[in-house]
């Protein structure tokens, strides 16, 4: 390895020496994706492609002392190799690099860039780090995330899994809302409840199975049925809905209010080993209404409780529910709009169908009130 | 051709892919009912109207009229409002 070769310094060592006066010149070869989630507070960011030309200007002296880190060590080690050979006479490699010092618990920040987003805190910048490094997110996607606020209409089947991953992912604000309590048989698909909390209400329970995961997410439990008297109150306040909800009435309550609010609705039923789901956008998109303008007859539409449902099938679904809500913060990808999947677990099969906005629709066409 | 059943029609068809012939929705649908008897009243109304919780697709396209036209190599998927979560 170059580390036979190069001279290294072990981060202690810096940290001595970066406390006093007169301290080398810390220079950061990585990539800006990976500067951007924290690196040695007073390290100038220069990567390693770009060290030859700008070197001259950072440590214009080549006798100034210079250490040098990436990652791991590696590119720390080629740069360490490439300013001896441009003059500079004591340019150390940080070994481990950076992933050494966090480990060791040394100091370490978010840079500030211009021009960029607020940054995020150093626990935020490891706890979201593998979303930080895709380019669809970055740093400034993580902040939206955290900024979002995110209503799931039921702690049930779907709204277990799909709140869960919400969590996960630092949506700023989870609302939460059911009037149930927690029932043993809800236990084989309802994750985010445990046999201890049968007989609590779910919207508590919800919340501490939630910031127990997430302490960064604002959960807000509403322990009340959807109702049209208090529907439009409640959705206002979030910018996507998540529709778990367990029976028709609330889902045409939900399509209605969040048209009327312009708020898009990530939807997904269930039936034994069936799931949909779509995404009902409220902007010239097929609304629910459009795909089924009258509910089903009650016996056509039997609950989970009356027909059965297997345990994982709600995990899937509300799964893609969460990605689909976490696509629309972030504005990214191709939401399931004018889309509706279809998933068969005993065949697994995905299926895809076109929807089309209905012009006679009287929730979202020409006539509507609700327009 | 091939017809995709939703989960709360299984009951007539056990299985969620059946086979139907018809060069129509409409002929589809009686040939679909001759095999299942009843299935048919499930999805059209007495005015021989798609029943409004039930919508009907060809090759990923939405019909809703049973004098559609069908050819022997389209795929049919029905879809029933589901209310679970």
């Amino acid at each position: 390895m170059a580390g036979s070769r190069v001279r290294e310094i072990e981060g202690a060592v810096l940290a001595a020496r970066l406390a006093t006066a007169g301290g080398p010149i810390l220079i950061d070869v990585r990539n800006p994706d990976e500067q951007a989630t924290g690196s040695i507070a007073g390290a100038v960011l220069v990567p390693l492609p770009q060290l030859a030309t700008r070197i001259a200007a950072v440590a214009p002296d080549g006798a100034s002392p210079v250490v040098l880190f990436c990652a791991g060590g590696a590119r720390s080690a080629r740069a360490v190799e490439l300013l001896e050979g441009l003059g500079y006479r004591d340019a150390l490699s940080l070994r481990g690099g950076f992933a050494e010092w966090q480990r060791a618990g040394l100091p370490w920040s978010v840079p500030a860039i211009e021009g960029a987003p607020p940054a995020l805190r150093n626990d935020q910048a490891l706890r979201y780090e593998r979303h930080v490094r895709l380019p669809e997110v970055g740093v400034a996607g993580q902040r939206r995330l955290l900024e979002a606020r995110v209503l799931c209409i039921g702690a049930g089947g779907l709204g277990s899994p799909a709140s869960l991953y919400l969590a996960a992912a630092g949506i700023g604000q989870l609302g939460i809302v059911d009037d149930d309590r927690v029932e043993l048989s809800n236990l084989q698909r309802q994750v985010l409840h445990d046999t201890a909390r049968v007989g609590a209400a779910k919207v508590d329970s919800a919340a501490r199975t939630l910031a127990a995961l997430n302490p960064d997410v604002r959960v807000v439990g509403i322990a009340e049925r959807l109702a049209a008297a208090n529907a439009a109150t409640i959705l206002a306040g979030y910018d996507v809905i998540v529709d778990g909800s367990d029976n028709v009435a609330t889902r045409y309550l939900v399509n209605d209010t969040a048209l009327r609010l312009r708020k898009p609705v990530v939807h997904a039923a269930i039936h034994r080993f069936e799931g949909q789901l779509t995404v009902f956008a409220a902007t010239g998109a097929p609304c629910y209404r459009c795909l089924f303008p009258e509910p089903p007859p009650p016996e056509a539409s039997p609950s989970c409780e009356e027909a059965g449902v297997l345990g994982v099938l709600p995990g899937v679904l509300g799964i893609l529910q969460a990605t689909e809500a976490i696509k629309l913060v972030l504005r990214i990808g191709e939401p399931m709009a004018g889309r509706l999947l279809t998933y068969d677990a005993l065949s697994l099969r995905f299926s895809e169908v076109r929807l089309k906005a209905d012009p006679e629709c009287r929730a979202c066409g020409a006539g509507s009130v609700l327009r | 051709m091939k017809v995709l059943i939703p989960s709360p029609l299984l009951s007539y068809t056990s299985v969620r892919e059946v086979e139907a012939r018809g060069a129509t929705l409409g002929a589809l649908l009686s040939d679909l009912d001759r095999q299942f008897p009843g299935i048919r009243f499930r999805m059209i109304n007495e005015q021989d109207r798609i029943r409004p919780h039930m919508r009907v697709f060809v090759n990923g396209e939405q019909v809703m009229e049973l004098g559609q036209p069908l050819a022997p190599g389209d795929a049919v998927q029905i879809i029933q409002a589901l209310s679970g979560g």
